[in-house]
């Protein structure tokens, strides 16, 4: 009979652990409440992660690691088989349609990277076979279906002329929308290139992904391979700088999992303190026959072990459908609200939360842990003949309340612990509705509403694209919809490529506007009634540019570029005309065009929030407001419609307009507008999410305080029976008693509130320092809720002790008796 | 030759007017298969002097020697290992772990040890100790006396070199104390086992090989 010091320490701990089931409860209770807020935590962080990551790779067009622009087929083959390269894609671009859709070919594996894989019917095998998506065939107004012919014009990559292409193809597949590409055949692809071979060189491009860890190798595969750095260009929405969340969001995640952390350790350590504390005696027993420190130590690790068992898993999975159900909400938040999760199922979360589970357990129990293995054997004994001795110190003829009290302070830590964790619930309640009750809609609406009632444009302006624009019909379509006093369109020049005084390295910001909407403009500095006078040189320059009033700027609207070799001064006025061993990327770019000289009559803050470009290019670029003609003649008629501002001229009016233009967006995915209601309704979303997570975060955090409280008198009940018959027997009765119990559930309730106080004033007083969703002006601190609260946690401390009384006692003396002799 | 040895133990509790002198300097040699009974009145030392010969507390000042090695030299880790091969405990209220059952308590410091259990050995005490129809029950389960035996069983299957017993028949009625007493003489002869056992009652004590008085923390010259 061969038998091991472990399989008695595993019989010892579990029998102990089966003997205390209430207690086990609770415990089992807090671990599942704590694996749920870490998986809910990680789960939340690594879905929103992912969902906001592929969405970046779908604005890119490709969710490979790196694209590697390769000379021919053998280098693409020296890449397959590299060590750590995982997959290679293989692309071919000719060149691209009127609307910025590539022409291109691409093998299987790269088709899956930039998100074109058909969905319906397959990759072109032959010359004359296409895929393209229902958006794409949409913008060149077709509806065709598989099988159907499709005529695709575009221009090929060319570095002097523009070529166009114009041919017909069978439909052969079609793609998600997210592809930003039109593809064709090898076959196809080959032929165009050989047949306009003189001017084009061979865009191959390999697509790679790497197996994880072993991206940094790309730029050493490049040199191997003998290719210059610049061939390699890294997916953006890899580089670390551009993580989705950016660093404020990985700092909260960071304090989120703290404070669960703290409030886990709080409740967990709290419990086995306490159960600790009640079976002084046991482990002092064992140690009588033998056992050592260690090995006690070793039997609340099993213990606790044993509970995670239990807890963990149920905590995992209620922490994932949590988790995953808080995404959307989450994701409304940002620019993508419309995009569908993608699902954080990583197996490194549920590792990742469990690990963390059980070392906040681990953690939190070794202490008490180290407590019961120092308990000295003797003091076991002595407790065996000193049952009274602290009853005997106390005055049985005190009076109820103030042996309330003196209970409390018997063990001031868990007092302590108790009060902490009912204060933080309070505390974090109060700071929740004070945001809620400060945070101003007019303030809000007045921050974020333009500046005019309705701006109508495309979903690409109002996401900093600028790459679909509406068009002069349409404007007049929408407009005569609008019963408007007051309204007009803001411009913009095509490609962005104005340049003030020949500085390439800043293209510059220039919007030209109806001179209707110039009074829209908020002067700052200046006068615009030049401005309205024909061929006038008067611009506007914001205060961000480097321009003051009187300044005179030279705009160039780029029609083509000439190079200039910075060394020599030589300028090649085209591509073709740059020696063979000049390299493009150490020469200056200039651009040539239509060239105006403009002098600056007044300055403005910043655009109109109405007709604001949204995509920004750079701190230092130099931002003008033309009027109409001017932008006409500086572009020469290449300029799009930004967006078309108007003011309702009655609230009926607006209402009319709102119905038509809710009603156009709804129906048709070119068109979109902001208006009054818009913002509304974004501030509604917002406010609701924040009453959505700031509420569940309060109800965690209640649960947590109410396990503690409950955990805190339940143990006291528990450890003070042998007490309690003591008082009954010199005549305290039951009624009595309860009173005691209940007293001191309210001594409880009040400690906390006083203890919470002054600390959500002073978290509020913090809060109002950040001028950001309210303005610390008007903003008032407020401790109301904390008060409404005040009957509830009075009723909780008077009921819990009441039942827990209840129960316990109806069981137990008896038994507990017997138990000890 | 002397198994156990105390030298000069004395043990103060306290500090200042709480101050109390339990052990003033005892000196005391039990020699192996000796049967030794301590008598007292209450308060005069004699559990405190069977804590310091266990090794379960530390004296304030002197040796305790077992199979000639100074157990307080060393650290608690190993104390509690000694303690747990070679001295066997039986208490006035019995301290069974309420959680296992009787075969479970009795082998439970054999286990702790990872040792081979002898189970020849743990069915001759069985049955000496008349625990058979009782090796499956709780202590909650078993009357006074039954606990006791149960206590004296787990003492004894680790053949330690001595036990130690603090008033065993405090809890048992006459009756069933003299059956446990004449249980200790019995193991005493059988298996010439040490035994140094602490009583109240000088009739009692009249089982053992020799009698130790103690008096107000001193050994009382008889
Ligand atoms: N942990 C302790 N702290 C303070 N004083 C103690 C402690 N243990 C024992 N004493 C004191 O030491 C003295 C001896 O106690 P001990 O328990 O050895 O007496 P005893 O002879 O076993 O008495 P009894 O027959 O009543 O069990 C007593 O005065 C007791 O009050
Ligand atoms: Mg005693």
């Amino acid at each position: 009979m061969k038998v091991n010091s472990r399989k008695a320490l595993s019989r010892l701990s579990l029998r102990s652990l089966l003997a205390s089931k209430k207690q086990n409860i609770i415990t089992v209770f807090a671990i599942i409440l704590t694996t749920v807020l870490f998986t809910t935590l990680f789960t939340t962080f690594i879905s929103l992660r992912n969902t906001l990551n592929l969405q970046q790779m779908k604005d890119y067009g490709d969710s490979s690691y790196a694209i590697m622009a390769v000379g021919d087929e053998d280098e693409l083959e020296s890449l397959r088989g590299l060590p750590g390269v995982k997959d290679v894609g293989v692309s071919i671009e000719l060149g691209y349609t009127p609307d910025k859709t590539f022409v291109a070919y691409c093998d299987q594996t790269a088709s899956g990277f930039v998100f074109s894989v058909p969905s319906e019917g397959h990759l072109p095998s032959s010359p004359d076979e296409v895929v393209m998506s229902r958006a794409q065939l949409q913008k060149i107004g077709s509806d065709a279906s598989i099988g159907d012919q499709v005529t695709v014009d575009y221009v090929v990559y060319s570095s002097d002329r523009e070529v166009l292409v114009s041919d017909t193809f069978t439909l052969s597949g079609i793609t998600s929308d997210d592809s930003h590409y039109i593809l064709v055949s090898e076959d196809y692809a080959r032929d165009v290139i050989s047949d306009l071979s003189e001017n084009i060189g061979m865009y191959l491009y390999a697509h790679l992904d790497f197996l994880a860890g072993s991206e940094f190798r790309v730029y050493d595969i490049a040199e191997e391979l003998g290719l210059d750095p610049r061939c390699v260009l890294i997916n953006p929405a890899f580089e670390s700088s551009s993580d989705p969340l950016g660093p404020e969001g990985i700092a909260a995640v960071v304090v989120l999992m703290l404070l669960i952390f703290f409030t886990g350790f709080l409740i967990i350590y709290n419990i086995f303190q306490i159960t600790v504390a009640n079976k002084v005696r046991d482990y002092g027993l064992l140690k009588t026959v033998g056992v050592t420190s260690k090995q006690i130590r070793k039997i609340i690790r099993k213990q606790s072990a044993f509970l995670c068992i239990i807890g963990v898993p149920i905590g995992l999975i209620a922490g994932y459908l949590i988790g995953v159900s808080m995404v959307p909400v989450l994701l409304r938040q940002t620019v993508y609200g419309a995009i569908t999760p993608v699902s954080g199922f990583n197996i490194l979360v549920f590792l990742g939360a469990a690990a963390v589970s059980v070392i906040t357990v681990l953690i939190s129990s070794s202490v008490p842990g180290r407590k019961a293995s120092k308990v000295s054997p003797i003091d076991a004994l002595r407790y065996n003949e000193a049952k009274v001795s602290v009853s005997k110190r106390e005055k049985v003829n005190a009076s109820i309340p103030s042996m309330s009290f003196a209970n409390l302070g018997r063990n001031r830590m868990r007092t302590f612990l108790v009060v902490l964790s009912i204060s933080l619930a309070l505390v974090l309640f109060d700071t929740l509705c004070t945001f809620i009750d400060n945070f101003d809609m007019n303030d809000y609406i007045q921050s974020h509403t333009p500046s005019m009632d309705f701006t109508v444009s495309t979903p690409s302006y109002f996401a900093g694209e600028h790459d679909d624009y509406l068009t002069l019909e349409e404007v007049s379509e929408i407009s005569s919809h609008i019963e408007s006093d007051h309204c007009g369109i803001a411009y913009m020049p095509e490609n962005f490529s104005t340049y003030v005084d020949g500085r390439i390295d800043y293209p510059a910001q220039v919007v030209g506007v109806e001179n209707e909407l110039l009074s829209e403009v908020d002067i700052i500095e200046g006068d615009i009634s030049s401005m309205y006078e024909d061929g006038t040189a008067s611009v506007i320059a914001t205060a961000n540019s480097s321009l003051h009033i009187g300044d005179t700027v030279s705009v160039t609207f780029a029609s083509d570029y000439h190079y200039r070799d910075p060394r020599t001064g030589t300028v090649y006025e085209s591509p073709n005309d740059v020696p063979q061993n000049l390299d493009f990327y150490d020469l200056e770019m200039i651009p040539v065009g239509g060239e105006k000289e403009y002098r600056v009559c007044a300055i403005t803050e910043d655009y109109p929030s109405s007709f604001s470009p949204l995509f920004i290019f750079a701190d230092k670029s130099e931002q003008l407001i033309l009027n109409e003609q001017q932008i006409d003649d500086l572009t020469d008629g290449h300029y799009s419609i930004m967006c078309f501002c108007a003011d309702a001229v009655s609230s009926e009016a607006a209402a009319e307009a709102e119905a038509y233009l809710h009603e156009l967006a709804g129906s048709s995915s070119h068109f979109d507008y902001t208006s009054i209601e818009t913002v509304r309704e974004d501030f509604d979303q917002f406010l609701g999410a924040v009453k959505y997570i700031g509420g569940f975060l309060c109800g965690i955090v209640g649960i947590i305080a109410v396990l503690n409280f409950i955990n805190a008198i339940l143990t006291g009940i528990i450890s003070r029976k042998r007490e309690f018959a003591l008082l009954q027997a010199v005549g305290m009765t039951g009624r009595q008693l309860r009173k005691m119990l209940v007293i001191e559930g309210l001594f409880y309730a009040a400690i906390s509130v006083l203890f919470s106080l002054p600390f959500a004033l002073l978290v509020n007083t913090l809060f109002k320092r950040i001028d950001l969703f309210w303005s610390p002006s008007t903003a008032h601190l407020t401790v109301v809720p904390i008060l409404i609260l005040l009957p509830v946690l009075a009723l909780l401390g008077s009921y819990i002790p009441c039942v827990i009384y209840g129960k316990v006692r109806g069981t137990s003396i008896v038994d507990d008796r017997r138990t000890n002799e | 030759m002397a198994i156990l040895r105390a030298e000069g133990l004395k043990k103060t509790y306290g500090k200042g007017e709480s101050r109390v002198e339990a052990l003033r300097g005892v000196d005391l040699a039990v020699n192996k298969g000796e049967f030794v009974a301590i008598v007292g009145t209450s308060g005069s030392g004699k559990s405190t002097l069977l804590h310091m010969l266990g090794g379960l507390d530390r004296p304030t000042e002197g040796k305790v020697f077992i199979d000639d090695k100074d157990i307080f030299a060393l650290k608690d880790e190993a104390l509690t290992i000694l303690r747990r091969r070679k001295i066997g405990f039986v208490f006035q209220s019995f301290n069974l772990v309420p959680v296992l059952n009787v075969m479970e308590n009795i082998v439970l410091p054999l286990e702790l040890d990872g040792a081979k259990t002898d189970k020849e050995h743990i069915d001759n005490i069985i049955e000496m100790l008349d625990l058979k129809s009782q090796i499956h029950k709780l202590p909650t389960q078993l009357s006074g006396g039954q606990q006791q035996r149960v206590a004296i069983a787990r003492a004894l299957a680790g053949r330690p070199t001595v036990i130690l017993a603090d008033e065993p028949t405090g809890n048992l009625d006459s009756k069933t104390s003299q059956d446990v007493m004449s249980l200790f003489r019995v193991t005493a002869d059988k298996f010439s086992q040490t035994i140094v056992m602490i009583t109240h009652n000088t009739e009692i004590a009249q089982t053992a090989d020799r009698i130790i008085r103690i008096e107000d923390g001193l050994i009382a010259n008889r």
